[in-house]
């Protein structure tokens, strides 16, 4: 999963990213309004942890016009995370069109949580805990299953893994791998997915899982 | 209802004082009543003797019937021509007078019974028509005066309550106004008198209070708003250290040591506040303020960061409370420092202007717009960079953004005046003037 952090307070976005990053997500962070919509427009996210009081640009102009440029079903999700917590001033956002509010101060486990549920909401929808055959992932736990062992995997394997559950089969490109699952400090013409791939082929044994498709990418068997 | 009771009253009054006038005049002990009828009575006078009336009548021939007077016991021979005649005419006479006398004596009795008893009659009849007609006058008045107090009680209500609409309605919305919907107005229509007048100014203080209420709302939402922000970084911080699979005494000390820098920052903004609020509260007392050596030592103490700050103090002094102008010329030499340019410098002056004390703190840096300097004296308002490197730096972060509203209720507080100006080669003047010292 990739998450952008839109957030002026330095120390504050770097904290949040951190910890993020613990749990498995590729972090990006902005630390005002245009330089969030620029990396918006280049990289794809799934998740937009978006500040309201922003220099620049307004968080609010910022969720705007994310919300109205990119009509694609699948675009990034925007959660504000902001100091206005009032009544007015949450559904003043959500009419803005973000998806969630979260007000600060917030306990780290609610916005890791509300930003999972956020990224299940692709179309379509995709359940908590995802199955193949006789392997499970639980994305909440970070834990996955097989034959009801339980699989040692680095958060990056298991992010691998989410992702091509979560393309029920269909064909992932390394690039959207590296996209989605490595933030933009990746250097594009590493193997560090070819490798990440084969580590995590190792892990999940036999029969095995994932097939290459020559050309295109990996898929699930 | 008042002016019906007072018409009331003097109605009264002069019913009474009216009643007592007829009265007092008409009573029996000034005059003789105007309504005695005289009666003569009439009554049987006793007849003079016919021998005397002819003695009296004619005295030389004796009384042409005496004559062929039988021999009875009359003494008739009453001539005068001698001298018993004439006695016994005298005697005659005198008894006559006697008579005469006792029966005007008798007459004279009945006569004065008769004058009383119809001069009683009178005044009895005179005290029944006087008291009659009384009460008649007391009664038909009193009736008048019922009608009328009732009419006026009835036609002054009726005015006072139409001239005294306004003051009702001007209660009763007054009276639905509070704190929570100060935006109401009383809004009188009407002519432009004086009530009107007492509604317009009435409108016109809801207005100021609106407005006050309105920037304490705006101060309170602003700080609680402001004060989240390190609170939620000491919670980021603190929850993202202990969630570490692998930490290290290092890593926690950190930790620790960023959580502290965080609540220092809280401190200050809170100490900011406080000192925000009792600025704007206004002056307890005045002492003398010394500007220059206020400037001076205020100069000393800030940390330059590479910032050349030059003055040129001259005398200055006003009055006012010296730990808040110690403040504000702090601010206004840290503001200086932090929104510069690298090389950059600050130049403080004092001195007389017009002959009213005046600080003006100039510096260089980025060129700053006319409208960012309207939003600059708002709480917690800061120059935005624009995204660059040296907006990000520390300096500015540590900015709380509270320096210039400080500054500008300061200023108020004493009477002053503060302008800011920016330079058309970048940067700011700031201008204070205190008002001269007495």
């Amino acid at each position: 999963m990739r998450v952008l952090v839109i957030e002026d307070h330095a120390e504050l976005a770097e904290t949040v990213a951190l910890g993020l990053q613990r749990e498995g997500m590729a972090v990006d962070i902005a630390f005002d309004g245009a330089e969030g919509l620029r990396k918006a427009t280049i990289y794809d996210y799934d998740v937009i942890v978006l500040d309201r009081d922003l220099p620049g640009v307004h968080g609010d102009r910022v969720c705007e016009t994310l919300v109205n440029q990119d009509a694609h079903p699948a675009r990034a999700r925007v959660l504000m995370l902001t100091a206005s917590a009032g009544i007015e001033d949450r559904v003043a956002g959500l009419s803005l069109g973000a998806d969630d509010y979260l007000p600060k101060p917030f306990a780290f486990a609610e916005l890791i949580a509300r930003i999972r549920a956020l990224a299940r909401r692709a179309q379509p929808a995709l359940a908590p805990v995802m199955r193949s055959g006789d392997l499970t992932l639980d994305t909440g736990k970070r834990i996955a299953h097989r034959a009801g062992r339980r699989l040692d995997l680095t958060a990056k394997e298991l992010a691998v893994l989410e992702l091509l559950l979560a393309a029920r089969s269909t064909v992932v490109s390394p690039e959207e791998l590296l996209a989605r699952a490595w933030d933009e400090a990746a250097d594009p013409f590493s193997a560090v997915v070819k490798v990440t791939i084969s580590r995590l082929r190792r892990k999940l044994g036999e029969p095995p899982i994932i097939v290459t498709v020559p050309g295109a990418g990996y898929r699930i068997q | 209802m008042l002016y019906g009771a007072l018409f009331l009253v003097a109605g009264a009054a002069l019913l009474a004082i009216t009643y007592g006038l007829v009265a007092n005049g008409t009573t029996m002990q000034g005059g003789r009543s105007v309504l005695i009828t005289r009666k003569v009575a009439t009554g049987r006078l006793p007849t003079l003797p016919t021998s005397v009336i002819g003695a009296v009548t004619n005295p030389v021939k004796g009384p042409p019937s005496a004559t062929a007077a039988p021999a009875t016991g009359e003494q008739t021979s009453g001539t005068l021509s001698t001298p018993a005649g004439g006695q016994a005419a005298i005697v005659q006479l005198l008894a006559y007078a006697g008579k005469m006398t006792a029966v005007f004596k008798q007459l004279t009795r009945a006569q004065a019974a008769q004058l009383r008893a119809q001069q009683q009659t009178a005044d009895t009849r005179y005290e029944e028509l006087r008291t009659s007609q009384l009460d008649t006058l007391l009664t038909r008045s009193g009736l008048a005066l019922a009608i009328m107090a009732l009419a006026s009680i009835g036609l002054g209500w009726l005015v006072a309550g139409r001239a005294l609409r306004p003051v009702r309605t001007m209660s009763s919305r007054a009276r639905g106004i509070s704190e929570r919907n100060l935006h109401e107005r009383l809004a009188l229509e009407g002519p432009d008198d004086e009530l009107k007048e007492l509604g317009d100014t009435f409108d016109g203080l809801l207005g100021r209070l609106e407005s006050a209420f309105e920037s304490q709302r705006r101060f309170v939402a602003n700080a609680s708003h402001e004060l989240r922000t390190p609170i939620t970084l000491e919670r980021a911080l603190v929850e993202v250290a202990l969630s570490d699979p692998d930490p290290s005494v290092e890593s926690l000390q950190e930790t620790c040591r960023r959580v502290l820098t965080a609540s220092e920052q809280q401190e200050r903004l809170i100490e900011a506040l406080l000192a925000l609020a009792r600025s704007q509260r206004g002056l307890e007392s005045r002492a003398p303020v010394d500007l220059r050596e206020i400037t001076a030592e205020a100069v000393r103490a800030v940390p330059s960061n590479g910032i050349k700050i030059s003055t040129d103090l001259g005398v200055a002094s006003t009055t006012g409370d010296p730990a808040m102008v110690e403040r504000l010329v702090a601010n206004l030499i840290q503001n200086a420092v932090r929104y510069n340019e690298p090389d950059g410098w600050v130049t403080a002056w004092t001195g007389l202007r017009d002959g009213e004390p005046t600080l003006e703190v100039t510096n260089a840096g980025p060129v700053v717009e006319p409208e960012q300097l309207n939003e600059l004296v708002k709480p917690f308002s800061r120059l935005n960079g624009n995204g660059s490197a040296a907006a990000r730096s520390a300096d500015v972060r540590q900015g709380l953004g509270l320096g210039l509203s400080i500054v500008q209720a300061i200023v108020d507080a004493h009477g002053g005046c503060l302008s800011t100006d920016p330079r058309a080669e970048g940067g700011l003047r700031v201008t204070v003037r205190f008002p001269r010292a007495e």
